[in-house]
């Protein structure tokens, strides 16, 4: 494909991204650095992948794209060893008082160290709240595998974070 | 109760609404990747250029170099030339007809041992069954005892 139309197509593939890519991003991230960060790959992982976006799995990968660029964001935060800001993190109007933003941190920083179809699923689930089907057809499985994928994905956060206090009230 | 205490944190993320100043980070970063791609253009063309020209001049040293390789070989090392003589059975045995030893001299040792060889065995009549053997047997104790 030639440069020009290649970046009439990543024009397009923004416009048309962007809003679900910001939205995504920052709840996963939860923190402007990390953020910022996750969009900048979310970004080039598009226009490195400008022919996969154009067919029929596009909304399937998209989904790989988001969650790839968050699990990149985090591994190099966590990797410079950087302590994230408290202040930067936003804060999240929930009925359960118990649940601060510092566990909310802590939850993002396990999804994205989730491996990649469990991350997609259990995001898929209770982060955008779609169903079990749908969540098959973006990965590309069986029903049975995506219920699956999920279940895995919660044991492994809840041994990873069965060190937090909030579970006991 | 762990469980549902996960999944409803879970939910809470996903109903996060975006602040503005993350939607505006979002526009700047993607304006900057744009641009960025842009400067990319503007600079590809003469790169390009410069790229398939090397490619071309790397080429055309390839198809001479080889060239001049194959000249200095062939008129080094010459063939050499082959003669129709040199192609008169020289490595050909011709089919053998019959035994090899009768193909030496006539009445050599090794030529009478094949035709003996080559003759039915005279053994091979001697050879009797069971019966006759009994039969024989017989006959000669009749003989004994007349």
């Amino acid at each position: 494909m030639r440069y020009s139309k290649r970046l009439e197509l990543f024009e397009k593939l923004k416009k048309e991204y962007a809003g679900y890519l910001t939205s995504t991003l920052w709840k996963l991230t939860g923190s402007t650095d990390i953020f910022t960060e996750a969009i900048q790959y979310a970004f080039l992982a598009i226009w490195m992948n400008l022919e996969k976006l154009t067919g029929p799995q596009a909304g399937a990968y998209i989904y790989r794209i988001a969650l790839s660029a968050n699990s990149k964001a985090w591994r190099t935060r966590i990797g410079r060893n950087v302590q994230i800001p408290k202040t930067d993190v936003f804060k999240i109007p929930t009925a359960d008082a118990s649940v601060d933003e510092e566990t909310l941190t802590l939850v993002r920083k396990e999804i994205a160290k989730l491996p990649e179809k469990q991350a997609q699923a259990v995001v898929m689930r209770y982060i955008d709240q779609r169903d079990y089907q749908t969540i098959a057809d973006k990965l590309n499985c069986a029903e049975d595998t995506a219920r699956s994928h999920v279940s895995k994905a919660i044991v492994a956060l809840r041994e990873k974070l069965a060190h937090l206090n909030i579970w006991e009230s | 109760m762990n469980e549902e205490k996960l999944i409803q944190i879970l939910k809470n993320i996903g109903q996060t609404d975006v602040p503005p100043n993350v939607t505006l980070i979002a526009e700047q970063t993607s304006q900057s990747f744009t641009a960025a791609l842009n400067v990319l253009q503007a600079q590809r063309p003469q790169r390009t250029r410069f790229v398939i020209g090397l490619r071309l001049l790397a080429a055309a040293a390839v198809v001479l170099l080889v060239f001049a390789i194959g000249l200095s070989v062939g008129q080094r090392f010459t063939p050499p030339q082959t003669q129709l003589s040199s192609l008169n059975l020289t490595g050909y045995a011709l089919p053998m007809p019959t035994h090899p030893a009768v193909q030496q001299a006539k009445d050599g040792f090794w030529r009478q041992k094949a035709l003996a060889a080559m003759q039915p065995r005279p053994y091979a009549q001697t050879k009797f069954d069971k019966t006759s053997l009994l039969n024989t047997y017989k006959q000669y104790l009749k003989e004994k005892h007349v």
